[in-house]
């Protein structure tokens, strides 16, 4: 039906055309049969009937001439029918001839038709195939093109999920390390600032042992003295003991009396720094000396 | 800022040594130089019979706080009054921020004598730095609270007291005869038991004390000629040089005794003589056409500053004991003059002259710094205490001229009330030989 839809005319012609050819071969055949079969009984029915002897022998004669040339004629008939049918022989060889050639030759036409039907079946085909081909190539591309894309997104995304990877390692690594600089800094940070926060207090405590340090009138330069204190938690003081003599006893006491009277020292409140400040010694250099 | 860098490599280097010897260290390199505060207890006289005239305590002092480098804590803050160690506490003593602590016994001893016993605490320590038991006189308790002072001052400065030393200076006051009565007058440091060793109704001046202070040498206009006696203390002897026409001034002792550096203008303008005290010769030492005048010998006896104005103004120059060029010692100000040098040889103090008034002045001979002492008008012969802490001076009281002293770094001045008129030329005597 689809080839009909697709090929209306062709159809068509080739259906007459079938239909022209069996109504040859079915009523076509039967007209010749029956010529046949008419004729030959007529022509021996009449000649059979008329006789006589002077007559008969003239007529005998006559008739031996007429039946001679009867003879001859009947001679000359049967050659002629046998030229006729000979002829219709022929005819009808060359009719089966002809029929066969037609009928060959329609089976040629069908065959090729056939044929022809068959290649279109087969062209059809083909081309159905063909498409269907075309379209399994296209699907079968679509497909790939998908699956190619499916495998570019796949990568794609593996490559992403890699680098996402490698970036969320490298970030965390960076994290990591930012994490330790970090820390590194804050400990140092840390450490600065104790050290910052240390050296507040030595100042502070070095100001006021100096505000509290009433030197020795007389040339003091090139003097110095190291005193050693022991401080309680409190900043006072438990003992100040020289523990390196300038060689001058004034000197020496004058420094000596300055730890002490220094005496509550200034501390850190952070124990951890105020341990550092447990045992001090001063170095008295006047002058820087 | 020069320091503050230091202090902070220091501190750094400290600190990171402190890492390893895990004791910090901190550096000092300046205090200050004020006074030390002291509280000196009245001494108890309840063991005396009679009590006593003299507060002991009083004297001391008012010797430590005249020296400028002591700060006495007035009576009246005091919490308590120990006379034994065992009384006292030393906590109080902190709270009032004492430094120091001295409380002393008086007691009778035999032969009308007393005892005066003493002790020198260190209030941080809490422990006695020195103790002593004089015996003396009753009428010599004034001696014997200086003592204490020299004793006391020693003991915390490390430098010899001069609080029992003397003081000679003129005075000039109006006779009963309505004419200026001269003198010249030996009194202790403090200004106290003067004594007078010589008087004149011509004027005195300029007297210098030997270097073992038994003998004074001063100028004197008896008969109106100026001459230079030199005077026995304890004899009352005296000897007068020969003199010259014109004028024989400004007496001063080589630090050995053998020598008198003086004034003579005997060869014209007024020129440094060098008398020697044993062959009785004169060495000229100076020659200028200008005045040079008022020789002092160094402690080393080496050199001579005196005040010259072959400059046009006069100013302090510096000659060898043994002659030679004189090099000028003062470029600032337009007048220096009357100068002489510290013990220690290191000053020397002078008039300086600052917009029109004499005031009293140290150069430090290193740096040539002027630190100028004293504010008054007319401010006159400072002379070193033989310790160099402090510097006598005279000064004008209003109308009057009086006695003053004042530490050697200005800190401290203090007028000296002596009895009698005009005091002036003060002269501090060295060391008790």
């Amino acid at each position: 039906m689809d080839l009909f839809k697709k090929h209306p005319i062709a159809v068509t012609l080739s259906v007459i055309f079938h239909l022209a050819l069996v109504i040859f071969f079915v009523f076509g055949a039967e007209l010749f049969n029956e010529k046949k079969i008419e004729s030959k009984p007529t022509v021996n029915v009449v000649k059979a009937t008329v006789i006589d002897e002077s007559k008969v022998k003239a007529e005998a004669k006559k008739l031996k001439e007429l039946e001679k040339k009867k003879k001859l004629q009947e001679k000359k008939r049967l050659e002629d029918i046998k030229k006729k049918r000979l002829a219709e022989e022929k005819k009808i060889a060359d009719l089966k001839k002809q029929h066969a050639e037609q009928k060959k030759k329609l089976a040629q036409q069908k065959a090729e038709e056939a044929a022809k039907q068959a290649k279109l079946k087969q062209q059809q085909a083909l081309k159905r195939k063909k498409e269907a081909e075309a379209e399994a190539k296209k699907k079968k591309l679509a497909q790939a093109k998908k699956e190619k894309e499916r495998l570019a997104k796949e990568k794609a995304a593996k490559i992403k999920a890699a680098a996402d990877a490698k970036a969320a390692k490298e970030q965390a690594e960076r994290e990591q390390a930012l994490r330790e600089q970090l820390e590194k800094e804050e400990q140092e940070n840390q450490k600065r600032l104790d050290q910052e926060v240390s050296e507040y207090y030595i100042k502070l405590i070095t100001q006021k042992v100096e505000r509290n340090w009433i030197q020795p009138p007389g040339e003091i330069a090139g003097l110095n003295c190291v005193v050693r204190v022991r401080i309680m938690p409190g900043g006072d003081v438990i003992d100040a003991q020289v523990i390196q003599s300038s060689g001058n006893a004034v000197f020496d006491r004058s420094v000596e009396r300055a730890t002490r009277k220094a005496a509550p020292l200034p501390l850190p409140d952070d124990p951890r720094l105020a341990s550092d400040f447990r045992i001090l010694e001063f170095v008295f250099r006047p002058g820087g000396q | 800022m020069k320091r503050t860098m230091k202090t902070v490599l220091l501190l750094g280097t400290l600190l990171s040594f402190s890492a390893m010897s895990e004791v910090l260290r901190i550096e000092i390199t300046q205090g200050v130089s004020s006074a030390q505060p002291i509280a000196i207890v009245p001494f108890s006289t309840t063991q005396v019979a009679g009590g006593l005239a003299v507060d002991i305590a009083q004297i001391v002092s008012d010797d430590l706080a005249r020296s400028g480098r002591f700060k006495p804590l007035p009576r009246t803050d005091m919490l308590n009054k120990p006379t034994s160690a065992e009384h006292v506490n030393f906590r109080n003593w902190q709270s009032l921020g004492q430094d120091n602590l001295a409380i002393g016994r008086v007691s009778s001893a035999a032969n009308g004598m007393v005892t005066v016993q003493f002790q020198l605490f260190d209030v941080y320590k809490g422990e006695q730095l020195t103790g002593f038991s004089i015996s003396a006189n009753r009428s010599d308790l004034r001696g014997v609270a200086h003592r204490i002072s020299d004793l006391i001052y020693e003991k915390l400065t490390g430098q010899k007291g001069a609080f029992s030393t003397r003081v000679a200076y003129v005075t000039s006051k109006l006779g009963i005869n309505g004419q200026l009565e001269y003198k010249i007058q030996v009194a202790d440091a403090d200004g106290f038991g003067a004594k007078t060793i010589v008087t004149s109704s011509e004027p005195l001046m300029s007297p210098a004390w030997s270097p073992n202070g038994d003998k004074i040498s001063y100028v004197s206009y008896e008969g109106r000629r100026s001459s230079i006696y030199t005077q026995t203390l304890r004899t009352g002897q005296r000897e007068k040089l020969r003199s010259f026409k014109g004028i024989n001034g400004a007496p001063s002792w080589s630090p050995d005794g053998t020598q008198l550096a003086l004034t003579l203008s005997k060869d014209g303008s007024a020129d440094i003589y060098v008398y020697n005290v044993i062959t009785r010769s004169f060495r000229r030492l100076t020659r200028s056409y200008a005045i040079d005048t008022e020789p002092d010998w160094s402690p080393d006896g080496r050199q001579i500053i005196f005040t010259s104005d072959r400059g046009g103004k006069p100013q302090i120059y510096k000659i060898s004991a043994n002659g030679g060029q004189a090099a000028r010692l003062t470029f600032e100000g337009s007048y220096n003059a009357r100068a002489s040098y510290s013990p220690d040889g290191k000053y020397i103090t002078m008039v300086h002259r600052v917009n029109g008034q004499y005031r009293i002045a140290t150069l430090d001979l290193k740096t040539g710094f002027i630190n100028i002492l004293t504010d008054g008008k007319l401010d006159e012969s400072p002379s070193y205490a033989p310790n160099g802490s402090m510097i006598l001076y005279s000064t004008n009281d209003g109308l009057k001229s009086i006695l003053a002293a004042v530490s050697s770094d200005g800190k401290v001045r203090q007028k000296l009330r002596l009895q009698g008129g005009e005091v002036r030329e003060p002269a501090w005597s060295p060391f008790k030989q």
